[in-house]
């Protein structure tokens, strides 16, 4: 009996005691959140979030290196993600959940919604503090990351598209002449599919649909031009890669996550992409030979010209110590990295002849850019457009005769369109 | 008297323990269930940016209105439903007959039933990956083999027609391990005497198994069918998984469940009110359709106390003590 009671005192003391613990573990926590930073003699901890693959994560790790001997007040925590469909998805969460991280790495292309909801924080003012000298960078690439007269991001990689080709499958099919139109682009791809390999691998992205819409003199304009005939054309033309030429491969199809692989690979002969390949084709497949080419003409010549930049979150509470870590991010050997182990133009504009100098294959893509380059311009609603845009031709090539690409776009246009 | 007060404060110290005992648990789902439930009901209330949480207006139940007129959510409803009325029935019927089969093995039981159960225990996401690479296009096993039967050489995946038959076997696969060991245990409370009873009555192992086995584990059969219903409408890692880092639900919406849907709205979209909403609708329809199956089984109990006569076979179990202690199970027609 005596035995009994004193288990069961023991029994409520253990409970007690695990109900104070979880209260006082989570106070501790919260603590800890609020006190980092407080004192100016302990170090601030800045996280950074991206998307990146292998290439891109090593060099990320060298910007971030070395930070504490020029900002001994400042902790750099990197936060990775596969793939920018994840990024572009965990970082309104964390927003919403007041968990974001201080400064995100993202391109151009789908920062408006960000910026246009307040969620990125104006820099102009942030420059200054910390004496960031912005002509370090290519004037242009400003464009992309301003709104309303306001500074929102620091481009830190000049991005551009590009047709890669792959050299050796070219010469087995006895094709001489590189293609420079998008006639000559199906005609390759044709006689470049066989029963293993595709002509082309056109993801179904808003990235590549963009290429075709860009070379028929096409452009979302932010919404104002979304079912013009010159983008009903460039769709079209994509759509026609599929269902009447048959020589068209999605990355899913062959089980790779994303048309990089698809090229690696080789599995098709061509692809749309950027000058990223380049650094994650050199490490998955060295021996692959390949060309990067300007993006092919259609009625127009034409390019995508964006920018991969980093942006301080309205959310951070250590807005100067992450303008802090962007100025250092661009010193000039985190540049060189970026185009050394990742093979992407560097928006430093000292370092860009190094950069094609190095990537002399390349020379042709970024002089194409400089003289038609041209940005996405996504409208405002970027994640829901591009969303239906996508789901709309997948329905156009695996669907047939459900919808065509005329009503695909006035419904978008209908949808996003503004006057 | 003094008992009586013993007794008394005997029941409120076990009273105590009690409160004591569950309120960690209560503690911990109020913050991680409890709350967040209210939490995105009052979401659903409001038109609210992720992106902007700050900036959130209350409309009232228009997402609601929204949502139910829309016809992305209408099709997602019917994929749902879908996928549910083809897996369910398969995964049961199949674990049932395995579950039979192995129960009655009498070497390497054990063996057997964890190979059946390790697909349940294995990552969701790593068994999509493996069996997209089995039906790829061209050079996967499983595409290969249904070719000879007259399937496309397809990556059934990535196929508008055949993404959701490849769930569906995809779930299947995941789950029926899981409902075959549930139904292990409930043949073993199945009373061998009956069986025997049955055998000696001239009943085959085919009218033994109609007419013993499967009225016994009725109520096993309603869990195994509640459960499997409630898993495959509320399935994601799948669908997603598919996705390979594209937008979940594709190609063209072919594997757009509701689930895909709600997640889409509110973590794509960033719609967090529209999204809440979905959320509150899906739970509805699941908490309306498990209470249907409810009232459906329980009828069915009802006529299983009649005694059906079929083929010209009845039999009720009867308890009859012997006299020296002990007792014997009878069979009366």
């Amino acid at each position: 009996m005596v035995l009994k009671k004193l288990s069961k005192k023991v029994v409520i003391l253990v409970l007690v005691l695990m109900l104070v613990l979880s209260f006082v573990s989570c106070e501790n926590a919260s603590n800890e959140e609020t006190n980092n930073g407080s004192g100016e003699s302990e170090p601030v901890e800045i996280k950074i979030a991206y998307w990146a693959n292998a290439a891109e994560q090593k060099h990320y790790e060298f910007v971030a290196e070395g930070i504490e001997n020029e900002y001994p007040n400042i902790k750099v925590v990197l936060q990775q993600y596969p793939t920018s469909e994840e990024f572009w998805t965990a970082i309104p969460t964390a927003i919403a959940a007041k968990n974001a991280p201080d400064v995100v790495i993202l391109s151009d292309e789908g920062n408006l919604e960000f910026i246009a909801n307040g969620s990125l924080a104006p820099i102009d003012s942030l420059i200054e503090e910390v004496g960031f000298d912005k002509s370090i960078i290519s004037d242009s690439l400003y464009k992309g990351w301003s709104y309303e007269d306001q500074l929102y991001g620091v481009p830190v990689r000049a991005g551009t598209s590009m047709l890669s080709i792959n050299k050796k499958m070219f010469e087995e099919a006895g094709i001489e002449k590189y293609p420079e139109t998008m006639d000559e682009l199906l005609a390759a791809a044709k006689k470049l599919t066989t029963d293993e390999v595709y002509g082309i691998c056109a993801s179904i992205h808003e990235f590549h649909i963009s290429q075709y819409v860009h070379a028929f003199g096409g452009d979302w304009n932010f919404g104002k031009t979304i079912n013009s005939p010159e983008n009903i054309q460039g769709v079209q033309f994509f759509v026609d890669l599929y269902t009447k030429h048959g020589v068209a491969v999605t990355p899913k199809q062959i089980g790779a996550s994303w048309d990089g692989e698809v090229f690696a690979k080789e599995k098709a002969a061509m692809s749309t992409g950027g000058p990223w390949y380049m650094g994650y084709c050199k490490e998955t497949n060295p021996d692959l030979e390949f060309i990067p080419l300007p993006i092919p003409k259609g009625t127009v010549e034409s390019q995508t010209a964006y920018s991969g930049g980093m942006a301080i979150l309205s959310a951070s509470e250590h807005k100067k110590e992450a303008m802090e870590f962007i100025k250092y991010a661009l010193r000039e050997e985190a540049s060189v990295s970026l185009y050394k182990n990742v093979g992407d133009a560097p928006s430093a504009s000292a370092v860009m002849p190094a950069y094609l100098e190095e990537n002399p294959e390349l020379k042709p893509v970024f002089e194409n850019m400089q003289k038609v380059g041209v940005p996405f311009a996504y409208p405002v609603d970027t994640k829901n457009f591009t969303a239906e845009l996508v789901k709309g031709i997948e329905e156009i090539i695996y669907k047939p005769g459900s919808l065509t690409v005329e009503e695909l776009l006035d419904n978008l246009q209908d949808q996003f369109g503004i006057e | 008297m003094k008992n009586k007060r013993a007794k008394r404060k005997g029941l409120k110290n076990d009273t105590l323990m009690g409160y004591l005992f569950v309120a960690p648990i209560l503690v911990l789902m109020g913050i991680w269930f409890y709350y967040p439930v209210i939490k995105s009901f009052f979401y659903s209330l409001q038109d609210i940016n992720f992106l902007n949480p700050d900036r959130a207006k209350f409309i009232g139940f228009q997402n609601y209105v929204d949502l139910i007129k829309n016809e992305d959510f209408l099709n997602s409803m019917k994929t749902s439903f879908l996928l549910t009325a083809v897996a369910v029935p398969v995964q049961t019927v199949l674990a049932l007959v395995i579950a039979v089969l192995l129960h009655n093995i009498k070497r390497f039981k054990a063996f057997f039933r964890t190979l059946f159960y390790l697909p349940y225990i294995t990552s969701s996401i790593a068994v999509a990956t493996v069996f997209m690479y089995l039906f790829v296009e061209k050079n996967g096993i499983a595409t290969k083999a249904l070719a000879f039967l007259g399937f496309p050489d397809t990556s059934w995946y990535a196929n508008v027609d055949l993404a959701l038959p490849f769930l569906i076997i995809l779930t299947v696969w995941t789950y029926i391990g899981f409902y075959v060991v549930i139904y292990l245990a409930g043949l073993q409370s199945i009373p061998k005497e009956m069986y025997e009873a049955a055998v000696v009555d001239g009943a085959n192992a085919f009218q033994r198994f109609i007419y013993i086995t499967v009225p016994q584990l009725k109520p096993t059969t309603f869990l195994v069918v509640t459960s499997g219903m409630i898993f495959t409408m509320q399935i994601f890692d799948q669908p997603y998984a598919i996705a390979r880092g594209t937008a979940p639900g594709g190609p063209a919406g072919a594997t757009t469940t509701m689930i895909i849907y709600f997640y889409q709205q509110a973590f794509v979209y960033n719609n967090a009110g529209y999204g809440s909403a979905a959320a509150f609708v899906i739970f509805l329809i699941i908490i309306t359709l498990s209470i249907l199956q409810r009232r459906i089984f329980e009828r069915d109990k009802e006529g299983i106390k009649q005694n059906k006569r079929r083929f010209g076979l009845k039999y009720k179990v009867k308890l009859k003590k012997k006299d020296k202690g002990g007792m014997e199970y009878g069979i009366e027609q």
